[in-house]
């Protein structure tokens, strides 16, 4: 039986340099993908922070409004919180349209409005949800969760 | 007993004979080979790596200021005496030169306190300041070898020394605007929306005219950041005219 045995001085076989190429290659392609992993790890961030404050919005709006604010928008008055629907925040918000990055545009919005009495006192509890729309980049839709923002807002006599 | 039996090129070194050309050559060309997608790795991995800390470092300001605008504004108020026409414009004063642009622009505005000050029976109330308002003021000022600009805050209360903060030597944009929105009736809703940006640029950079925009391959990093926010004491004295006044509405203020 022949066992192929490499003696000093004997230099390396083509392919024994074609393995070893296809070998870092391959670790190449794999920390250049981690590297890609962390990049959208960091904008992810980003986003999360644009999502979070979409969902404070609504929830700023209808208190600087009061609870007149709110009927008025439950009976959907105001075309930029529209309510019980899913929206795209790339149409044009004509509160807030011009100082908004494009980032705005790969999310979606639902504002859900439900009465509660307690006593005397009457209020709403005001929920929003914001997602990234399905054409936002595949990223964004594999990594990224929706973002909800929930709060009371109760009649001031 | 060890044998050893050295190869041709051992043999050579044994010898005493030096390395040819041609495996020098092949010996530099091979480390090439494998050093050079391995530099342009590393590159990678330390650009990427320093994108990273930039936009964290930018976000976590970004946000900080953010929290800080809405306070402030929240919390904004006028030195109130008894019934006066009041416009949400005079809440917030606005210094601007239209030769500097953002550079030189001072946006001021009185806040309440963070802490409630309670009034003590024992004084006369006729001309007594329930609360001390503080001054707060934001300004814009150019940075030094920077096309970006610092955002300094001034906070003023009565009897104590001023404190200045440089909340970011990044800015790249500012601005508060009002917001109007009708509600039923004569009532009305007033807001501001806050839009500013932060970014951060290479050195090379600094002398140039053109319009900043963001390009990670050229490092020049751009994060937008907004928000709204409305004054609890204007919206309390607009929409409730007659009610009874109360921490929001009855302040009589003497600075």
């Amino acid at each position: 039986m022949r066992i192929a045995t490499k003696k000093l001085g004997d230099g390396f076989a083509f392919s024994e340099i074609l393995i070893a190429i296809l070998l870092f290659g391959l670790i190449s392609l794999y920390l250049m993908q981690l590297f890609n992993f962390s990049n959208q790890g960091t904008m992810l961030v980003y986003y999360q922070h644009i999502a979070e404050k979409l969902a404070e919005e609504p929830i700023e709006f209808l208190r600087g409004t009061g609870y007149e604010g709110i009927i008025a928008c439950e009976q959907n008055k105001f075309p930029e919180y529209k309510v019980d629907i899913w929206h795209s925040l790339a149409d044009s918000n004509e509160l807030t349209a011009d100082d908004r990055p494009d980032a705005v545009s790969l999310f979606e919005r639902k504002i859900s409005l439900s009465p509660t009495v307690a006593e005397d006192t009457r209020g709403y509890l005001v929920r929003v949800v914001v997602r990234p729309v399905s054409t936002s980049s595949s990223f964004l839709q594999k990594r990224m969760e929706e973002v909800t923002c929930s709060a009371f807002i109760l009649e001031r006599p | 007993m060890l044998c050893f039996y050295p190869g041709k090129a051992m043999r050579n070194i044994l010898k005493h004979r030096a390395i040819t050309l041609t495996e020098l050559l092949v010996g530099i060309s091979l480390i090439s080979l494998v050093l050079i997608p391995a530099g342009s790795l590393y590159r990678n991995m330390v650009r990427s790596s320093v994108t990273g800390i930039l936009i964290n470092d930018l976000m976590n300001t970004g946000k900080r200021i953010s929290a800080q605008i809405h306070d402030d504004l929240q919390n904004s108020c006028l030195p109130y005496r008894g019934a006066f026409q009041l416009s949400f414009d005079d809440l917030l004063q606005l210094h601007q030169s239209e030769d500097a642009g953002l550079a030189g622009m001072e946006i001021c505005l009185y806040r309440y306190p963070r802490q409630p000050v309670y009034v003590k029976e024992s004084h006369d109330l006729k001309n007594f300041n329930i609360v001390k308002l503080t001054r707060v003021c934001y300004r814009i000022e150019k940075s030094e070898n920077s096309r970006l600009l610092k955002l300094i805050r001034t906070e003023t209360f009565p009897g104590q020394p001023e404190i200045v903060k440089v909340l970011s030597d990044k800015l790249n944009f500012f601005k508060v605007s009002p917001l109007r929105k009708k509600l039923s009736g004569s009532k009305e809703a007033w807001f501001w929306d806050v839009a500013f940006q932060l970014a951060t640029l290479p050195q090379n950079m600094a002398d140039q005219k053109d319009p900043i925009t963001a390009d990670r391959s050229k490092g020049i990093l751009i994060l937008d950041f907004f928000d709204l926010a409305y004054s609890e004491f204007y919206n309390s004295l607009a929409n409730n005219q007659f009610s009874p006044r109360n921490w929001n509405t009855g302040l009589v203020f003497q600075f």
